[in-house]
This record gives C-alpha cells, structure tokens and sequence, in this order.
C-alpha cells in the first residue's frame, strides 16, 4: 500500500490528508488533540484552515505550481513551519509532506509535529 | 451537479497553470519582488528575492523582512518600516546599502499596498543598483581625481608661469617651421613687442637666420651657449646667448623647440671694451705693442696670401725728450695725440699705426708694390708731421726719423727679423741726421 495508507495508520503523530482542490478528507485522533478539531468539523474545509494566513498566497501557488507541473519542491523532506489550530494559536512545527496519486488524481498527506514535542521525543 | 463541478475544477486547473507561469515569469526578472503583511511578516516572494537575501524559499516565508532585510545608509542600519507601511513612491529615489555575504549592495524600492478583504497586503519591489551605483561612484570619484588633478595641474602651471614671468632671460617656444607659439614677457619687454604680438609670428623677426639653428637644434637635440644676435622691433641689434632644446609628444615626434636666450649686449660691449683697453694705447687711442704683434703676423699672412709686399716702418720723434722736460709731460702727451691723430690722416685705411710707447711708433704699411710705394709714404708722412702738426696756436716743426723694412712678399721673414731690420733703419736716419727715412738694406743691397 502507498503513502497515504501509511499516513492513516499513524497514531503517534497528527496526520492531516487532502485532496487534490486542497480540501481536507482525513485528519487522525493526535491532529484532533493538537489543533482542536473534529474530523467531523474539518472534513471538506480548506487545507488552509491549519496554515496561518501570511502563508496563504505561499500555500496557493506552491499549491497550484505542483498540480500545473508535477515538480514538488517541497515534499517528503521536514519543513519548519508555523501551524494554526481552531482556537487562532500559532504555533512552530515540523512538517513532512507527502503527495500520491491516487485513481488519477493526486491526494496529499502531512505528519505535523509540534516543535515542542520534536524536542520532548528528542530528548527521551 | 457533476457537469458544474467539472466545469469549475476546469476554471481552477486553468488558473493554476495561469498562477504557475506567473510565478515562474517573475522568478526569472531582475527586480526582487516581496509581499507582506502590514508586520512585515514574507507572505510571497520571488526567485529574485530569495537569492537577494541568500536564504531557502520556505525559510524566507513566514519570516520578518526587517530582520532578513538589514538595510543601511552610509554605513548605519536603518528602520524602514514606516516606509514599508506608508508606501515608497517611484519619485523617491532613495538608496539603501546591504550586506549580503560580506558583498555590500545597494538597493532602491518602491512599495504598494493592497488591500483585499479588510486585509492589507504590502507588494515591494527591490531593484539592485549596485552596477550603476559602483559606476556612479567611481565616475565621482574619478571626477573628484580629476578635478584635483586639473587643480593641481592649475597650480603647476601658475607656479611654472611665475617662474617663466620672473625668468630675466628670454624664452621662446616654437613650431618646426620656427612659428612662436609662446614667449615671456621677458623676451618681449628686450626686444620691444607685446607677448601677443610675437605670438604665430616667425622666428625670423627676430634672428637673422633662424632655420639654420632650429635644424641644428633639431638634428643634435639640444644646444648651449651659442652666440647669437637678436633684433629688437626698432632694429636695434641685441647680442645672446642662446640655448635650446627639443619637445617630443607622447608618439616621439618634435613636438616644439625651447630656446632661452641671455641678453649679454653689454657684456659684450665690456668684453670689447676690455679688448680695446688692452690692445690700445690710452692716450693716443692707436694699437698698441700687444696688438702690434698679432697684426704684424697677421699683415705678413696677408701678404704671403694676396702677393703684395709690405713695410714696417719705425718711427721716432726728434727731440721728443726736449718738448717733455720744456714744456711738461701733459704738453708732451697731448703732443703726441696730436702727432697720432697725424700718423692716422696720414695712412691709407689699410694700413696700421701703433704706439710702441715713448715718442716711437710702428706703422705696418700693407699692398705695396714696390718700395718707391713705401718711400711716397713715408715723404708724406714726415712732410705731415712738418706741415701739419699745429699745436696750441703755434706751429712746433715736428720732425721724426723713420727706418723702413720693405718686405719681399716672395722672401719669407720673421717677425722679430722685420722689427730689427725696421729698427736698425731707423738708428740710421738718426745717424744720417733725422728727419728723414731710410730704408733697411743687407749688404750691398740697392733697394730704390
């Protein structure tokens, strides 16, 4: 099974799933604690709900530049990156992006890790 | 439902090939574009910005400009929010350095804001103008080189004009062709002109033959000391002594000659004098021993050259000695001035009196032919001296003895043997009685 399997099954750490317009399908129970959503309330809302706005245009033409051309630049490597959970906080992260196709289309997936908790693993 | 979906999903892909060409487009132009929030928080940036700051993409966004973006005016880091905020106009030509990998750049900008949906987006464009600040900086500084260097050249040339100005020789400098392109004022004050007056004028009006030195100058590169004779505007005539020397331009050809010449008419008019003074006599003004040897040499050349015969004649006053204890020596010598200038009106121009001192005197008698020539002479002479020589309103019967050597152009003689056959002649006029002439003869000799 491909990535995007791998990402559901993941328990230790927020994993959010999109599609390929940017709307979110699947985020896990840790992506619930961390940013305060449901997967009932997130399901089908913009993957932008979780990136703070000064990142938006970023997000929409890195967005729109890969679905054009199918070249990632960002992917499968850790970014450090702010995040926005429902209650408005930012916080810094480690984010690890992912793209599949799947049945013709691309679906994207995102292992998020809280900086703080990055460290806490670290440490132990 | 599924049609209207279809047809939207269409509308997004078109917009993102649109978004992505965009992109790529203003990745590739030279200015560094930037967006912003109101915080100066990177929304967006370009290709161009991100090698401008030398940071990854994903690290520039999210992060602050103000801190990425250190800029400095003459060396002071700035705040330059409030002209983020408020906006740069085009106008404003504002230029701010940035240090970047220890390369220092500058940077103009110009900001637009953009408010969309109650939120303002700040756009800035950074344009690098560093080549042309670098080139306008060494234009100024090149000009300031320049300029210091015209000041100084000014400066050179004030203090190479003084000293021309206050040189008391004569300076000239002309063309090949001996055309004066410049002069000082000592040269036109000697020779009588205004500066500008000399000034594209030949060298002609000056020196008499000026061709021939500027060749020479021109041929051995430089000349000194040479001695030659300068004409003033009145026609005066002015003795110099004139050195030159050769200008070359940067392709080594003549680009002027310099000559400098030293007014030394009056040196020269002493230098006469002394000569005068040493060659004549100072009572009678008639040549005098010294003289008398070199131009008895020379008339004996003379004669071997031009084949005309000579005389030496020797002469003595008669009872010189008398008019001296009598009368007193200041009558004795304004007596012989008297008898000198007699001497003179009695020659030809050709031939020379000298005072030999006393009351005796040499006359080199010159282009005789035969000795009967030389005897007329003397007839004269001595008849001159009898008739002539008048002296404070009473007439004194000057007579004088006078031995002759009649010189054989043909014979070769010395000019000790000359003088002692004169002499010999003339203690046998005294002998025979004075006043009279009598000829040197060897033994056995019939002269006349």
């Amino acid at each position: 099974m491909g990535i995007i399997n791998d990402l559901k099954q993941e328990k230790n750490f927020a994993v959010v799933i999109a599609d390929h317009n940017g709307l979110i399908t699947y985020v896990n129970a840790h992506f619930e604690t961390i940013f305060k959503w449901t997967l009932a309330e997130i399901q089908g809302k913009p993957i932008n709900i979780i990136i703070p706005p000064p990142l938006h245009d970023a997000h929409n033409l890195g967005f729109s530049r890969f679905l054009s051309t199918e070249t990632p630049t960002l992917l499968n490597k850790p970014l450090n990156l702010n995040a926005l959970k429902k209650t408005g906080e930012e916080f810094k992260s480690i984010h690890t992006i992912f793209a599949e196709k799947l049945e013709g289309e691309w679906v994207f997936g995102a292992k998020i890790i809280p900086l703080d908790e990055a460290i806490h693993n670290a440490s132990q | 439902m599924r049609r209207f979906i279809m047809q939207v999903n269409e509308l997004i892909d078109q917009l993102r090939n649109t978004l992505s060409k965009m992109e790529l487009a203003l990745g590739t132009i030279d200015e560094a574009i930037v967006w912003t929030n109101q915080d100066g928080v990177i929304e967006w940036c370009n290709k161009t910005f991100d090698n401008l700051v030398a940071h990854a993409h994903i690290e520039i966004l999210g992060s602050n400009i103000f801190d990425l973006l250190l800029l400095k005016k003459e060396g002071q880091t700035i705040s330059w929010k409030n002209q983020l905020v408020q906006g740069v106009d085009d106008a404003v030509n504002n230029i701010y350095e940035y240090e970047n990998n220890n390369q220092k750049l500058f940077l103009k900008f110009k900001t637009r804001p953009l408010v969309l949906h109650n939120r303002t987006t700040i756009i800035t464009v950074f344009r690098n103008v560093t080549k042309e600040q670098l080139y306008l900086q060494d234009i100024l500084k090149k000009d300031k080189l320049l300029k210091e260097q015209t000041e100084l050249l000014a400066k050179e040339k004030t203090f190479l004009d003084n000293i021309i100005g206050s040189m008391s020789n004569m300076l000239f400098v002309v063309n090949n062709d001996g055309t004066i392109k410049s002069v000082n004022k000592a040269a036109a004050l000697m020779l009588g002109y205004k500066q500008e007056e000399l000034i594209g004028k030949s060298l002609k009006v000056i020196l008499a033959e000026p061709n021939s030195i500027l060749h020479e100058i021109i041929s051995s590169k430089s000349i000194a000391n040479r001695e030659m004779v300068c004409k003033t505007k009145k026609g005066q005539i002015k003795q110099t002594l004139l050195s030159g020397s050769v200008m070359y331009d940067s392709d080594g050809n003549v680009s002027a000659i310099v000559t400098i010449a030293q007014d030394i008419t009056e040196r020269k008019e002493l230098e006469n004098r002394l000569l005068y003074l040493s060659t004549h006599d100072s009572l009678t003004n008639l040549p005098n021993r010294a003289y008398f040897e070199e131009a008895l040499k020379a008339a004996l050349h003379r004669s071997a050259r031009t084949k005309k015969n000579l005389a030496l004649f020797y002469m003595d006053l008669d009872h010189f000695k008398i008019i001296n204890d009598t009368l007193g020596h200041s009558t004795g010598d304004a007596f012989l001035v008297k008898v000198a200038s007699c001497i003179q009106n009695s020659l030809r121009k050709d031939d020379i009196a000298v005072r030999l001192g006393g009351d005796e005197f040499a006359l080199i008698i010159n282009g005789l032919n035969t000795p009967q020539d030389a005897a007329l002479i003397a007839e004269k002479l001595l008849r001159n001296l009898r008739n002539s020589c008048s002296f404070h309103e009473q007439h004194l019967n000057v007579t004088a003895s006078l031995g002759i050597a009649f010189h054989d152009h043909a014979k070769e003689i010395s000019p000790s043997d000359l003088r002692k056959n004169a002499d010999i002649a003339m203690y046998k006029a005294k002998a025979a009685g004075r006043n009279n002439y009598q000829f040197y003869r060897e033994q056995g000799e019939n002269i006349l």
